[in-house]
């Protein structure tokens, strides 16, 4: 078991946050259990090594993203899009709804492409600055800066009830 | 300061599942899984080389690979593309079109993930139009990305709209070749190139419908190479997202913030005009694609909401007209593999139990095969039929589609 010494407590202590992200990207509870299991059991055979660096997170979210992009370009590459209704023109949904804003953000953010949805969790859940978010995704800032950009709009066109959330976001985004 | 879309997010976040007490449990019992199969270790090249793949090594242990078998190998009576033996190597000419091609990486549990698998049966395989499976036995499968990394990567391989060429990675020339499977020639296409270099910016190729022509897009530049003679013309800084029937037009997406400009080309790579796309109609799906109509006037695109498709303009950039084709199982149409005549395209896609599991509940079920489909489908009527059906035993697979117009 020395091996693989710390990871158990590792997943005690930062399986949920990783859920959490991950649940974020994938947009579902069962994808995202599979993307936590699968970047973990990578990281298993090296786990000593790992740790021995003293920030095994890091590393374990860096290859989180690259598991779900991974994924997401497996997928695209079958030309298989997510079926969903087309935009419901009459619906004006009272967004003071907590519920239901989550569901439409949820819903909003799964019509990104992998990255987008990446820097969006990467930025704007995890409070990541540019050059951290650059690092994890394995590109340079300006990518960061314009995909950040591009999801925002993507987000806006998709769901214009969510022009208050995105414009607050874009605000700080900018004097960041 | 944090913003609303920060506290919006965290809120969505908290409705993750919580962390199953088994998890680590099940990741030691599958990481000590793949422990178990032995690889023979790849001699470690100099710093920032990948080792080479050896063609026709022989590996010890667990995975399955054999010296290549006497006979032509067909498709197994159960029509799992990857059971029964491994097939030859590719006759030097008068091979038959090719509509299929995968890697299944070796079955290896895990595809790609920690180590590459070596060996022919790393090698990409082809299906021909008579139902015969080959091996692409000089060209690049997947291959270590870098020395101590968990990323590994496989190198791309296209076949041509009518089955008649494969463009792929040739390992012993280090570069791209086009490969006449008729009657053998091989033409190299573009410069060669280091294994750190083809991970670095692995190229998306597509042919033209006549399979002539070849767009080869690597690093943020692309070239359109004469499959016949060599001859390669840079095009603008762009995306390929159309050759159509001979290149005679090519179109290329330029994108500045949200805004996206269709960039008009000849072969030899002269812009003859710009247009901006319609904001309805996106292109990020057709990156690296063909999606031209043989006649260079139309281009098919996704909708910008993914929930269908739309006919581009050339000339104008405008949506002509919005698609919403059924597919069969569900879903719309919402991107294809190229177009299979003035108004017919083709497209795969995955049939249930793909990758995913069975549904919701306490143990989700993996299917223990990758299965998808292949349509010709009819865009006047939007009408379908199967050309064809892949079965294949593995967890992961790299699948390329083609040979659909003969």
């Amino acid at each position: 078991m020395a091996r693989y010494d710390g990871l158990p407590e590792f997943v005690a202590a930062r399986g949920q946050a990783l859920l959490r992200s991950a649940y974020l990207l994938t947009g579902d509870g069962h994808l995202a259990e599979d993307l936590v299991q699968s970047t973990l059991v990578k990281v298993a055979p090296r786990w000593r090594r790992v740790a021995a660096v003293g920030n095994p997170e890091a590393y374990v979210r860096k290859m989180l993203y690259h598991e779900h992009i991974s994924w997401w370009r497996r997928r695209s590459r079958r030309n298989e899009l997510p079926s969903a209704a087309p935009p419901d023109d009459e619906r004006r949904p009272d967004f003071a709804d907590g519920a239901l804003l989550s569901m439409v953000l949820q819903q909003a953010l799964t019509k990104l492409t992998a990255k987008q949805r990446a820097v969006i969790v990467l930025r704007f859940y995890e409070d990541r600055s540019e050059i951290e978010t650059a690092e994890l995704l394995g590109c340079s800032t300006g990518t960061v800066k314009s995909q950040t950009h591009r999801a925002l709009a993507r987000l806006r066109v998709l769901e214009p009830g969510l022009a208050d959330l995105l414009t607050d976001a874009e605000t700080l985004e900018a004097t960041r | 300061m944090t913003s609303r879309l920060h506290h919006a997010l965290s809120e969505l976040a908290e409705q993750a599942p919580a962390p199953r007490t088994e998890l680590t449990g099940h990741v030691i019992t599958r990481a000590r899984r793949r422990r178990r199969v032995r690889l023979i270790a790849m001699p470690a090249a100099a710093a920032g080389v990948a080792a080479a793949i050896v063609v026709g090594s022989v590996l010890t242990g667990g995975t399955t690979n054999s010296a290549p078998p006497a006979v032509t190998v067909t498709v197994p009576r159960n029509g799992v593309l990857n059971d029964g033996p491994l097939p030859g190597p590719l006759p030097a000419e008068k091979a038959e079109p090719i509509r299929y091609a995968f890697l299944d990486h070796c079955k290896q549990k895990g595809g790609l993930s920690y180590k590459p698998p070596v060996g022919d049966c790393g090698q990409w395989r082809l299906l021909d139009r008579s139902g015969k499976l080959w091996r692409v036995a000089d060209g690049m499968g997947a291959y270590p990305t870098s020395t101590g990394d968990y990323m590994n990567s496989s190198a791309p391989l296209e076949i041509s709209p009518d089955g008649r060429r494969i463009a792929y990675f040739k390992v012993k020339e280090q570069r791209y070749v086009v490969r006449d499977l008729s009657s053998g020639r091989i033409t190299p296409v573009g410069r060669r190139m280091s294994l750190p270099e083809l991970y670095r910016a692995p190229a998306a190729m597509a042919f033209s419908g006549d399979g002539r022509w070849l767009a080869v897009a690597s690093g943020g530049r692309s070239l359109l190479a004469d499959t016949t003679t060599g001859a390669v013309s840079v095009l603008p800084a762009g995306s390929v997202v159309g050759l159509g029937q001979d290149a005679a037009t090519v179109v290329l997406t330029e994108t500045k913030g949200s805004r996206t400009t269709l960039v008009i080309t000849g072969r030899d790579g002269r812009v003859r005009g710009r247009v901006p796309l319609d904001p309805r109609a996106s292109l990020d799906m057709a990156s690296g694609e063909n999606w031209l109509s043989p006649d260079g006037r139309t281009l098919f695109a996704s909708r910008s909401s993914h929930d269908g498709a739309v006919l581009v303009d050339v000339r104008t950039g405008k949506v002509i007209r919005t698609l919403r084709i059924r597919m069969p199982g569900g879903g719309t149409l919402g991107g294809i593999t190229g177009w299979a005549g003035p108004s017919k395209v083709f497209t795969a896609h995955a049939l249930p139990g793909w990758d995913e599991p069975a549904g919701p509940g306490p143990a989700p079920r993996r299917h223990p095969f990758m299965r998808s489909r292949g349509l010709i489908i009819d865009l006047d009527t939007g009408k379908s039929r199967v050309l064809d059906t892949y079965k294949l035993r593995a967890s992961q697979i790299s699948n390329v589609y083609g040979g659909y117009t003969s």
